[in-house]
């Protein structure tokens, strides 16, 4: 069987089929994604206090939605690719939300938290009273040593 | 159990990271240094399709390595989508 023969169209066979677009039309899905970007760093300069993550996510979810749906073909694919490929982010994004979850609700950050010294004369920078043993018993860990204050 | 950490900044201080900004960082670079790893291998892998179709071994037949070495690089891409704001913009200082 030497000669070319036009595959019918499956639903799912396994096989990597073409789906040619214009370079014009995947450019067009460049520029979307760079003005999305440029959307997202622009409303990060607005506090919009707990909604901050979700805006963040929902315009990353939409960037992504582009980059699976036409760079990576599953627009043209059938369902069931589409299905396999979210519960795989599914996974990925329950490892990633919960660990930064975890970061977001364990000690709340003050500014006494941070205190910067030099070791070798023990003046302290200024920003700030140094932390007490107070925080650090409320964060579970040691309280920070005190360095000398500096005499006036 | 995060603790207490001493760094050094570029002033040669020292300064006490709270146990928030020692997970936070702990974060940063586990999920960075993943992401940089996955994007070495997915430049290996375009450089490879790239250097066999200059040889001219794909054609309208066979191009299978190219169709896949770009679903790596956008699967690497789509998680980058993420990882940017969730550690750069969200939550940074004014």
């Amino acid at each position: 069987m030497a000669t070319n023969h036009t595959h019918a169209v499956h639903p799912d066979d396994g096989q990597v089929h073409a789906h040619i677009a214009s370079s014009q039309f995947y450019w067009g899905i460049f520029g979307g994604l760079i003005v999305l970007t440029l959307l997202t760093v622009r409303v990060s300069y607005y506090d919009f206090g707990q909604a901050n993550i979700i805006i963040a996510i929902v315009i990353a979810t939409m960037k992504a939605s582009l980059v699976a749906a036409f760079f990576m073909h599953l627009r043209h694919d059938s369902l069931f690719n589409t299905i396999a490929f979210l519960a795989a982010f599914l996974f990925l994004a329950i490892f990633i939300l919960l660990t930064y979850d975890d970061l977001g609700t364990r000690a709340r950050e003050t500014p006494t938290y941070i205190q910067s010294g030099d070791p070798r004369t023990g003046e302290m920078a200024p920003g700030g009273p140094p932390a007490t043993s107070a925080t650090a018993v409320e964060v579970g860990g040691e309280a920070p040593k005190q360095a000398p204050q500096k005499k006036e | 159990m995060p603790e207490w950490v001493k760094a050094v900044d570029e002033t040669g201080h020292v300064r006490l990271l709270s146990p928030r900004a020692n997970m936070f960082f702990g974060l940063y670079f586990v999920m960075t240094g993943l992401h940089g790893l996955h994007v070495v291998v997915g430049m290996s892998i375009l450089l490879w399709v790239l250097v066999k179709n200059l040889q001219g071994r794909f054609s309208p037949q066979y191009f299978t390595p190219v169709d896949l070495g770009a679903l790596y690089w956008h699967l690497v891409d789509l998680v980058w989508i993420y990882l940017f704001p969730l550690l750069y913009l969200v939550g940074k200082p004014e």
